[in-house]
């Protein structure tokens, strides 16, 4: 028990303190006003296009989508021990590597959860979109397997970004990308040959079809299939994070540049 | 000597030739804040993501969403994403650039102390930057003729004139901001909160008709939004003066609200020694 409390007071205390949110208006700014207006903006589109019937397939997939930020969060706590000079402390200290750094998982995995979650609750009254007939459970865990996945590709970026290159710029690049290929705005038969093809890989794809499906009420027992290809895309990004990173370790050590990433 | 009756013609003269040197200096001054953003940040990694990789993605998921509900509409959403682009760009020079100088590079204790003022050195940078930023219309419309095969651009001089009326309408918006980040640098952490919400309001990439009734004046004290329903005209074929008259009189009003906010922080830098 008291390893548990520890384990989650220092998950905390890691991500309050690598993400430097250093006040409430900073995170009410980043994490509660940006992703409402991102879902306005591609409901709204839809709502232009669709009309009103297609507000449940914009809203659910752009909320889903939503849940990839707590990448961002988990990438940038990595690349922060680079910066600021903790990296040998780490990659030195008795125990796995993959565990201690894994270790930054869990929060960002609740943040992504929340982040899209306040905005679907925010925006589903403003167009009319009755939540009660989805099934909570489905859509609670679709939003949170996609949380997963959008922070198992944050740890695989933020270990490549130690040493290999700017981290907000490749994230932001990476998850515009990733607003195409999820299908949260097209069908996923609507999208090109190629971006269909790496759509079955990419993080939140199959979150996002899950939770349409919940929106609309089927059950958990309807989505489960789904869920599991997002997880086993987790394990994925995981296990290749963890070849990224002996390789990268070895590669610093032998550059005895461990301090200056 | 001069004689009693060419003194005042002497004096008219000095006066004249310093308002005169008064310009060449601002100007100057203006040139050189150009040409060091140009060098400086003009192939700047970051540029990649601001007018390439953004405006080509919002681009991309647009004309796929359009075509896969057979709207129409694509030059709408195409000058959107590039506009979105620019004002990205835009927007992260006005509000870095008073990092830059204050904490990065230690340099505008110099630039409060230098002969010419302080708007025209940041006018000078937002230029350079809008120069760059143009390159997102292109690229959001290179997007549009990947994926549809044409790109529906309009009858080429109205557009390319009302593109030239956003482009000042953005950073004439990017100035007065440049100005309030230096009066509150609390604003910006509120920059990516903010960006969306300015997406919307000045209808970039959907029509601001969409919005609830009173929302949808929320964009008209934006000289973008004006500049927008400009492009729009422009594309129809439509007569876009008014709106191209409301875009560039909104656009004067923020320069000079901008140039009083920025002489405010100058006068109060040079007794405090801070800006805020």
């Amino acid at each position: 028990m008291d390893a548990l409390r520890r384990y989650v007071q220092s998950a905390l205390i890691i991500y309050r303190a690598q993400v430097a949110w250093v006040g409430v208006h900073v995170f009410v700014a980043v994490r509660v006003v940006a992703p409402v207006f991102q879902l306005l903006l591609f409901t709204l589109l839809g709502l232009s296009v669709g009309g009103e019937r297609a507000l449940e397939f914009f809203l659910a997939g752009n909320a889903a989508v939503l849940t990839g930020f707590g990448g961002l969060a988990v990438a940038s706590t990595l690349t922060q021990e680079g910066v600021q000079d903790t990296l040998p402390y780490l990659l030195g200290a008795p125990g796995g590597g993959l565990g201690r750094l894994a270790h930054r998982l869990p929060v960002p995995i609740l943040d992504g959860l929340v982040g899209a979650a306040l905005p679907l609750v925010v925006l589903a009254p403003l167009f009319h979109v009755d939540l009660s007939r989805a099934d909570l459970p489905a859509l609670a865990s679709s939003l949170l397997a996609g949380a997963c996945a959008g922070s198992c590709l944050g740890f695989l970026i933020g270990l490549l970004a130690l040493v290999r290159f700017d981290l907000y710029v490749v994230w932001n690049s990476i998850y515009v990308v990733l607003l195409v290929v999820t299908g949260a705005s097209v069908p996923l038969a609507a999208l090109p040959g190629w971006a269909q093809a790496i759509s079955g890989v990419v993080p939140m794809a199959h979150s996002v079809l899950a939770a349409r499906s919940a929106l609309a009420g089927t059950p958990l027992a309807g989505v489960w299939r789904l869920l599991a290809w997002e997880l086993a895309v987790c394990v994925g990004y995981v296990a290749l994070g963890w070849l990224v990173l002996g390789r990268e370790e070895a590669v610093l050590r032998r550059r005895g540049r461990l301090g200056l990433v | 000597m001069l004689s009693h009756a060419s003194r005042p013609q002497a004096c008219a003269r000095f006066a004249t030739s310093a308002i005169v040197a008064q310009y060449v200096t601002s100007l100057r001054g203006l040139a050189g804040a150009l040409r060091m953003h140009l060098r400086l940040y003009a192939t700047h990694f970051y540029h990649s993501f601001q007018i390439v990789v953004l405006p080509a993605g919002i681009a991309a998921l647009a004309v796929l969403v359009l075509r896969s509900r057979g709207a129409t509409g694509y030059f709408h959403v195409l000058m959107g994403a590039g506009l979105i682009g620019m004002w990205t760009a835009l927007v992260g020079t006005a509000m870095f650039t008073m990092l830059r100088e204050l904490l990065w590079f230690g340099t505008f204790e110099m630039l409060t102390g230098f002969p010419v003022r302080l708007p025209v050195i940041y006018a000078g940078y937002l230029l350079a930057e809008a120069l760059v930023a143009l390159v997102a219309v292109p690229v959001s419309f290179g997007m549009g003729l990947l994926l549809l095969g044409r790109a529906p651009f309009g009858p080429p001089l109205p557009v390319v004139g009302a593109l030239l009326v956003a482009t000042v309408a953005l950073s004439a918006m990017a100035m007065l901001l440049a100005a309030l980040v230096l009066l509150a640098p609390a604003l910006l952490n509120w920059q990516p909160g903010l960006q969306h919400s300015v997406w919307i309001a000045c209808g970039f990439l959907v029509p601001v008709t969409l919005l609830p009734g009173w929302s949808v004046w929320a964009g008209a004290p934006l000289p973008a939004y004006w500049a927008g329903r400009a492009l729009d005209a422009a594309a129809g074929g439509q007569g876009m003066l008014p709106a191209v008259g409301a875009a560039l009189g909104l656009s004067a009003a923020y320069v000079l609200a901008a140039v009083l906010l920025f002489q405010a922080v100058g006068a109060r830098f040079r007794r405090h020694g801070a800006p805020a």
